[in-house]
């Protein structure tokens, strides 16, 4: 009982917390309610408490990573899935977010954009807009983003190729 | 193994398992823990599960070890063990009952006074009904050992019985 | 020639009977038709059976196989697209919260179990992790390059 008045307590500190201005909460907002959108909001607190539950079932890059997030945010659609990926191209590309670069996998187009206020390898947010013919999906990553980590994250992934192209590397 | 599988394993091992944990630890409420890490720890290595010839056995091995565990881990009690021996066992004949437990009861007494190992052995077999075999995997006696135990354990309790009911 | 219950008796002294013949040995010590002979015998055979019928009131709790963090390694097929590996999860965990919660319904999600949560940030930092390396590995030596000066200014303007 007692962890779940805790439990609640944080997370109505951090909804009241949320009331950030930027421009991906209001894309987000501009869609929260709209049918056609599925949205997945994890919040800072939320991050606090995954670092408790978390143990070794995963991995230390991704712990590593975890451990320094405020928020994540995915917001996907199958509605017109085109306009909407260019509509968001449109929207971020702004000066405030800079595009880091744009991966082609099979048909999907994933354009990487940092919002970074100091010009370091460590981002303040990752936005991942994902345009495909069936669907477009964007992701929000929020809190100190390591850049040089996010690689690591992959290598424990089951992708084929993947570790042909470490040796590649070497 | 899913979810389901998994439940139906513990439906059928959970009376067992607390049973031979029961006998290790001799307290209720430490052997309802022994069974709890015991099936937190089969579902950790469920996936290996497919590859154990005899799960059942398996489980009780573990049972067991995190039985021994426990003990290995708290201060040596002195209670007198026959005193705390008193299990709920599904009773026989309301009538015979009284009689019936006094011969039980100095049955569990012999058999508690026999070398940890013979006992151990004893019960898997003559309670529980494991072969030979699965006794060896349980305890880590070899084979051999588990049958001279076992034989030392039985002509024990007739020599005793023989004393106690004449 | 089935044994009698004597030549039984002998084969378990003897550490030589099966576990067949055991319980034969523990049903017949437990019938009531036990010959005055063998009484001395009964006590210990019905031992054996109603200690193996000992049950437990105590029901293990089994929560922790509902955690969803193992699920998701399975979860996890091989990084197709997102749409496979995404839209699962999150088809998995509405349906695991529309159950009790109404306020789901409109498919916006502040997700509030720690484990669902942690389950999604591994989905999408893998997601994440992936596509990134996809899109620096085949110019990883210019990348490296890069890192060392400054890898957004290229883009800034």
């Amino acid at each position: 009982m007692k962890h779940i008045i805790t439990i609640s307590l944080l997370l109505l500190m951090a909804f009241s917390a949320s009331g950030q201005n930027d421009a991906i909460t209001k894309y987000f907002d501009q869609y929260r309610d709209d049918d056609r959108f599925t949205m997945v909001s994890i919040n800072k607190k939320m991050f606090e408490l995954i670092a408790n539950v978390a143990e070794e079932e995963v991995d230390d890059e991704v712990m590593d990573m975890l451990k320094e997030m405020d928020g994540l945010k995915i917001l996907t659609t199958s509605d017109s899935p085109k306009q909407f990926y260019d509509e968001a191209i449109a929207k971020f590309n702004t000066q405030e977010y800079s595009e880091l670069m744009t991966v082609r996998d099979k048909n999907q187009n994933i354009r990487f954009m940092v919002k970074d206020t100091d010009g370091g390898k460590i981002v303040d947010e990752l936005l991942l807009l994902v345009g495909g013919e069936e669907e477009f999906v964007m992701l929000s990553f929020v809190g100190k983003i390591y850049l040089n980590k996010i690689g690591k994250l992959a290598k424990n992934m089951d992708i084929d190729g993947i570790e042909h192209l470490e040796k590649l590397d070497k | 193994m899913q979810v389901k599988e998994f439940n139906i394993l513990v439906g059928r091992l959970k009376d067992k398992m607390y049973r031979i944990a029961y006998r290790v630890v001799k307290n209720e409420e430490e052997a309802q823990d022994v069974v709890q890490d015991t099936l937190v720890k089969v579902w950790k290595i469920r996936e290996k599960l497919a590859d154990i010839e005899n799960v059942d056995a398996y489980c009780m091995m573990i049972t067991r070890n995190i039985g021994i565990d426990k003990i290995r881990s708290r201060k040596m009690d002195t209670t007198d063990i026959s005193e705390q021996y008193d299990l709920k066992s599904s009773a026989p004949d309301p009538e015979r009952l009284s009689i019936v437990r006094d011969e039980l009861r100095i049955v569990r007494a012999i058999i508690q006074e026999l070398p940890e190992n013979h006992r151990t052995v004893l019960e898997l077999r003559d309670i529980e009904g494991h072969s030979y075999k699965e006794i060896a995997e349980m305890t880590g006696y070899n084979l051999d050992k588990v049958k001279v135990y076992l034989h030392r354990a039985r002509l024990k309790l007739r020599e005793q019985l023989n004393i106690q009911v004449i | 020639m089935r044994p009698t219950i004597d030549q039984l008796i002998q084969k378990y002294w003897d550490g030589e009977s099966t576990l067949a013949e055991e319980k034969q040995l523990k049903d017949y010590f437990n019938s009531g038709a036990v010959d005055d002979a063998h009484m001395s015998l009964a006590p210990m055979f019905r031992y054996y059976r109603s200690e193996s019928e000992i049950t437990t009131d105590f029901v293990p709790d089994l929560s922790f196989t509902q955690e969803s963090k193992p699920k998701v390694r399975y979860l996890i097929p091989k990084i197709m697209g997102i749409a496979a590996s995404l839209l699962l999860l999150l088809t998995v965990t509405y349906q695991q919260l529309d159950m009790d919660d109404t306020s789901y319904n409109n498919k916006y999600t502040e997700v509030e179990n720690p484990d669902e949560a942690l389950a999604i940030a591994i989905e999408a930092l893998g997601f994440l992790g992936t596509k990134y390396k996809k899109g620096t590995t085949p110019m990883s030596k210019g990348l490296k390059n890069l890192e060392k000066t400054d890898v957004f200014n290229f883009t800034k303007n």
